[in-house]
Order: structure tokens, then sequence, then C-alpha cells
């Protein structure tokens, strides 16, 4: 069951300061298919983002014996890292993931197709070839090809969404971590933008872990539907609503 | 794909040009406006530099006075010309005494000599002071100082008697004063007006001579035209000649200058005209261009003579810078004078000289010196220079203390505006740069690319106040004269101002120590904590 792990968790707290928010106990995220991640407001949905995208340290109180935390079936001491292998991070983040956020968190001095590229992992020589994806990717968003040239000043507030929809899905990546992604978008726009989301992410073989407050969105487009819930302890926990059948296919490339 | 390049940076991946290009044009403001700025901060900054550094140069160069341990006792003078003899002595003892360890010279004399100036016609006075070729080294070796001399035409480290005949040394006051170029000097001769007209050979230009004299001579030259037409002092069997030259500065008005001098000569004084030529290749005269000849005399002209033909022509002919000449070997010392024994003849010894001058190494030494020459010959020294040596000193202190202080504040200034402004700007984009992180953009490449950018500014910013610092310093010297500003402006340097480059090293140092700093400490903030501006 763990080989087919995009993360798996035994044993994790987080926190800030001293203070711990959640506690999951075991928790298997797949490698491939709609991960939603659902909850009441400040409850930790994006701390546990932040963190297991190695974006923050809020790993609390890891115990190399009871404690589990592993990326792609590769394990981690996540306290050892923030401390002593900041390089090792920076490899993951690089090569594993991609994000979307709330606000687009564009370079409004950098052309969209800039904000795209410094974003993107590429060699040189590889620059048309991404610059292609990103042509198809924005095909599928239904963008025109001259706003690559624009400066995101100049787009609308759902047009910037897409980019940076398309921002996170350019080149190579395994795991999308997407926090409330269409948060200022409606509902229908969200819909347009999740079906377009699955689709990519089913087609490319790939797992996005999506925080959300629609849990309808969750239900009509996630394989599986993480809750966090408050528990009598003072700090929430997990649990899983919904877990479909989508494995990860060994060998179909991106 | 090949690396790209700009002006400043070779860039190895195309995300380090697009992050350098667009993030350089945000930090560099709206229409370059904080390079602007920072380019006017920086010029105006580093022009304080230049100009107070020229002040201190000029100020220098200024009190640099070869002369500066030389003092002058006018011994002519009424006061001390009764007790001329025991001065002498008591200076030639205690000079071998070496009680004040002074060294002396044997001896001036003071003169007025009128030269005919080049450009403007008519003619100056300047100062003449004379010293012995034979004893005179020390004041030769101070008048011949690397710092003092600004043209050598004669190797006037190597003077011999010969070339001291009709040579002299001249200030750069004079060579202003007759209005001429100092190339010209080089082959022509200047002219002065002492009884006869005397041509004189520059040996060279020299920034000062001892006690403020415009034209420093050898003792027989000077005494020989002092005492012209007193006694044959020159050596020479006679003073008479039949041949006469007439040299005349004309310009397109040759033929009526001729005109009217051959008539004036011919009916006042019976001479007629010989030939004419263009000045004589061997004495090109600096003032006058043109020589007519006049022979045929019924006599030789004596003195007399030739002094009312001279004072004829000086007003009659006035515009034309009229001099007359005989055969100019007459006048100047005699060969076998100029190598005589110094002490056997009366130049030096029958004569009263009218300064004594003496060296003094050690300033010092001066007061107690003063002391006693004011107590035995009520004589009081001119330390005005010692004084303004020490003023030199202090002013001198305080404004390299006024300098460094000035550029210390400016860079302050200029680093904490660039420090803000930068600050600020991070914090802006914090978020973003959060997300390049979250997206694995390793941190190196923005700690590179913002120093890469900080330095780019700054150099910018620098070449250009550098550029504009040039182009000011040329225009001021191109336009001073014309201009009337003041001559410390002609010091102002650029690339040889040692004080500028230091001052931009230590900016550019500071500010690479300042911002390295700044981005670590930015950058050591996780991506979460930039995205969602956790402090």
């Amino acid at each position: 069951m763990q080989n087919d792990a995009a993360f798996f968790f035994k044993n994790i707290q987080f926190g800030y300061d001293s203070k711990v928010i959640l506690n999951i106990p075991d928790l298997l995220i797949p490698r491939a298919g709609m991960v939603f991640i659902i909850g009441p407001s400040g409850i930790g949905k994006s701390t546990l983002l932040e963190s297991i995208g190695l974006m923050s340290n809020t790993f609390k109180n890891f115990d190399d014996s009871s404690s589990e935390f592993s990326i792609l079936n590769e394990n981690f001491n996540p306290e050892y890292l923030w401390k002593r292998d900041e390089n090792k991070l920076t490899s993951i983040r690089e090569k594993l993931f991609s994000f979307i956020f709330q606000t687009t968190n564009l370079m409004s001095n950098f052309s969209v197709l800039e904000n795209i590229l410094m974003a993107a992992n590429f060699t040189p020589d590889e620059q048309n070839k991404i610059e292609s994806e990103v042509k198809l990717l924005l095909k599928k968003m239904s963008l025109p090809d001259d706003i690559l040239d624009r400066s995101p000043q100049e787009i609308s507030g759902g047009q910037k969404q897409r980019v940076a929809f398309v921002r996170a899905l350019v080149g190579q990546f395994s795991i999308l971590l997407a926090d409330e992604p269409t948060g200022n978008l409606d509902i229908e726009n969200s819909k347009a933008l999740f079906g377009i989301l699955s689709d990519h992410i089913k087609e490319k073989n790939k797992v996005a872990v999506i925080v959300t407050h629609h849990s309808e969105l969750a239900h009509e487009y996630g394989n599986m539907i993480i809750e966090i819930l408050p528990t009598k302890n003072g700090y929430a926990t997990t649990r899983v609503l919904k877990k479909e059948a989508f494995t990860f296919k060994e060998g179909v490339k991106s | 794909m090949k690396p790209e390049r700009s002006l400043f940076f070779k860039f190895k991946h195309p995300k380090e040009r697009i992050f350098h290009r667009r993030e350089y044009n945000s930090v560099k403001g709206k229409k370059s406006g904080i390079l602007v700025m920072l380019t006017v901060l920086l010029f105006f900054s580093l022009f304080s530099v230049v100009l107070g550094k020229a002040g201190l140069d000029y100020l220098n160069y200024k009190m640099n006075d070869p002369f500066i341990k030389w003092f002058n006792i006018p011994v002519s003078n009424h006061s001390y010309r009764h007790n001329y003899a025991e001065i002498k002595k008591f200076f030639d003892e205690n000079a071998a005494s070496h009680e004040f360890s002074f060294s002396k010279s044997t001896g001036s004399y003071r003169a007025l000599w009128k030269f005919y100036r080049s450009e403007g016609g008519g003619t100056i006075l300047a100062f003449v002071q004379s010293f012995n070729f034979w004893e005179d080294k020390d004041l030769i070796n101070s008048i011949c100082e690397e710092d003092n001399l600004i043209y050598d035409f004669g190797d006037v480290k190597n003077l011999t008697p010969e070339k001291l005949q009709d040579g002299v040394i001249i200030s750069i006051n004079l060579v202003k004063d007759l209005e001429c170029d100092i190339a010209d000097l080089k082959t022509n001769k200047i002219m002065i007006q002492d009884g006869d007209n005397l041509p004189l050979t520059v040996l060279a230009v020299v920034k000062s001579l001892p006690n403020r004299s415009q034209v420093f001579a050898e003792n027989r030259l000077v005494v020989t035209l002092n005492n012209y037409g007193e006694s044959n002092v020159s050596g020479s069997s006679s003073f008479e000649s039949n041949e006469l030259s007439v040299y005349v500065k004309v310009n397109d008005n040759e033929a009526r200058v001729k005109t009217e001098i051959s008539a004036l000569l011919k009916s006042e004084f019976g001479l007629t005209y010989g030939d004419e030529r263009a000045a004589k290749p061997d004495l090109n005269l600096l003032s006058q261009n043109k020589v007519m000849t006049f022979y045929d005399l019924s006599e030789n002209l004596d003195l007399s003579a030739r002094r009312r033909i001279s004072t004829k022509l000086a007003e009659d002919l006035y515009p034309y810078n009229a001099a007359l000449m005989y055969d100019h070997s007459l006048l100047i010392p005699h060969e076998s004078m100029v190598y005589g024994d110094p002490e056997s003849k009366d130049y030096s010894t029958g004569n009263m000289f009218d300064i004594l001058s003496f060296k003094i190494e050690d300033l010092s030494a001066i007061s107690p010196f003063q002391d006693v020459v004011l107590e035995k010959y009520k004589m009081e020294l001119d330390l005005s220079q010692v004084e303004a040596k020490e003023n030199f000193g202090v002013v001198s202190f305080m404004s390299i203390f006024l300098i460094l202080s000035l550029v210390f504040f400016a860079g302050f200034a200029i680093l904490i505006y660039l420090f803000n402004l930068m600050k600020s700007h991070l914090e802006k984009i914090s978020m973003n740069l959060g997300t390049f992180l979250a997206f694995g953009m390793p941190k190196e490449f923005l700690y590179k690319g913002y120093l890469r950018i900080i330095f780019r500014l700054i150099a910018s910013a620098t070449l250009l106040s550098l550029v504009f610092l040039t182009g000011i310093i040329l225009a001021i010297r191109l336009t001073m004269y014309a201009l009337h500003l003041p001559e410390f402006l002609g010091y102002m340097e650029v690339f040889t101002n040692i004080w500028l480059w230091l001052a931009i090293a230590v900016f550019g140092g500071v500010s690479f120590v300042l911002f390295r700093n700044l981005l670590k400490s930015f950058l050591s903030c996780p991506p979460g904590d930039l995205i969602y501006n956790r402090s």
C-alpha cells in the first residue's frame, strides 16, 4: 500500500511554536488522483499543505522510532531536513512539487510567459519545448496565445487564476499542491477549472492535493477526500471521508 | 543553447536573464528614477571629493615654495646699509660655524628690467634678482627642483657660464605678463629695454623665483646692465658701432612702417636705409618680427646719440614696438668675466649686494635666529612664508577631516537610501519570491540575482556620475580662463584622483557587505513565511 503513496504519515504532528494544532496518527495520500482536504476555517488545512509541500517547518515532536513521514515512498525526518539539509529541501521542491495559491502570486513586472518560465523546471535547451507545452495548456484553459506577452496587471482575475493553473501544470512535477485554488472565483468558473485540472491529472497520472472550502466540489471531483476535524484534545486530526480506487500507473509518463 | 551575455554579466540560464532584466528595471525605478537619483547623489558626493582634493592640491602647490627655507635680508635698505660690512661678516662667520645650521648665498643684486611684450605691444617691468654661478649652487638647485621647474629649455641642471652670458630663468608669471606662449620661448628671445635693447635667452620657466622676483640672472649680467653707460664694464673695447638695426612688430602694414622709419631716421639723424630682413634666424625675437638695418652713417654713434634715437623712435613709432639694436654682443658680459674669480672682481666684493640670502634647513631654528639678528642689528626677518606654511598645515588637516566626514555622511546617506529601497522592494514582492522558492528555485539564484542587480545599479550610477564628472571638469577646464573661474578648479582630476577611487572602492565594499547581509537575512525565511508574510 505504501508503495503507491505520494505522502505517508504515521504519528505526525504539526503546529506553531510549542502548540500542536494537527495530529495525524496514520494517513496515506495516493500517488495519483484528485485528493481534497476539507474542514472548517483555521483548523490547519493550509498548515498541512505548507508542511507537506516543504514550504514551512511546522512538523512537531518527530520521533524516529514512532513517527514516519515519506514522500513518494522515500522516508524523511523533516526536522532534520529543515535544520541540516536545505539543499535537499530545494531539490525535492524543484523535482516533485508544483503549487497553486489562492492569490496567484504572479510578478506584475514579469510577462505572463516569464512568470510561468520562472517557476518551471527546465534546462536551457528545453525552453522551446516548455513554451510549446505552455501554449497547449493555454488552449486547455481557454486562454489566448497573446496573453503570454502581457503583464498580469493587464489581465482579469479569472485569467490570472488560469495562468496560475498553467504555471503549476507545466514542466516536470509529481505532486500538485493547491491551496484554495479557486477561492476567488465563482462556482461555475471553479467547476470549469477543476474539470480541466482533473482531466489533466488523470491524463498525466499525477496527484493533486487540494485544500478547499467547497465540499461539493471535493465530492464532485475528488478521488479521495480528507476531512480535518477538531478533537477534544485541543488539536485537530484527519479522517478519510472518501477514497476511490484510483491507482498510480507505473510507466505512464507525463 | 549558448550562455546569454549582457553588458555586465554572462547568464547561464534563460531564467537568470529574465529575472535580471525585469527586476533590474523594477529596482531602478520608473523612467530610471532611482538610477537617476542615485547618479545625482553619487555625482555630488564624488564632485565634493574631487573639489576638496583639488583645493588641497592647489593650496599645496601654492605653498610648496622651494624657497620656503630661504630668507632674504634687504641689506641695501637704508636701515642696514651702514652696517653692511658687519652684517655680511656675521653671516659669513655663522654660516661657517653652523651654529644655526644655515647655508648662505653670496648675495644678490635686485633690478627692474623693462621687457617688450609679445601680443599687446608696449613694455612691462619685471623684478630681477641675481645669483653667483660659482657659489649659489644651493639656490640654483632649489630653483631647479622638479616641482618648481615648468619648462627647461636650456638644461638648467647643467648650467655653464656661457649659457648665463645672456641666459635667464623666468617665472611663469612673467610669461603671462609677456602675453606669449611658453613654447615660443624655446626658439625666440625676449628683449629688454635697458639703455640699449638686449635680447635674452630664456633657459627655463619656473613656478616661482626667490624673493618674488620674475627674472633670475647671473650677477655679472645684472651688474653689466646696471652699470651700462657709466663705465666700460662689459670688457669690450668699445660701445660704438656704425650699424643700427631697428626691430619692429609689423603685420600687413610693413611698407608703411618702413617708409615712416626710414623718413624719420633720415630727416632727424641723417641715417640711410641699408636692407631689411626677417628676424635673423639666430636672433628670433618674441616681441618684434621684422628687422631693418641702417648703414652708411657719417660717424659712429655714441651712447647719447643712440639714446636720442631710441627716445624718438619710442615716441613716434610707439604702436610698432620699435626697438634699436646695435651689436648686442657688446652688452652681455664678456666670457672672460663670467669665468673670472668671483672674489677678485668688484661685482662681488667691491659692490654692495642688495640682498643677502640664507637657507635654514630646520625651520624651527628660525625663531632663535630671528632673536639674535633682531638684538644685534634690529633686523626683522620676513617670516610670513613660514607662518603661511604652518597655517596651511592646519587648513590642510581641517580640509581632509571635512572631506572625509562629507564622504562618510554622503556614502552613509546613499547606502541607507539604497538599503531601504531594496528592503521595501523585497518586502513588497516577498510573496512572489516565496512562490518561486516553493517551486524549487534555489535561494542562491535569488541571492546572486539581487547582488548582480545591486552591483549593476551602483556600477551604472557610478559610471554615469564619473562620465558627468569628467564632462563637467572638461568644461570647466576649457572655459575657466574665459569665465575667470577660480584657478584651483584647474586642479580637479578624475582618473588620477586616488581619493576618488578610494571613496568608490569603500562605497562598493560597504554596499556589498550590507546587501549581502540583507539578502541572507531575507532569504533565511522559509518560502511559506515569505508567501504568507510571516516575519
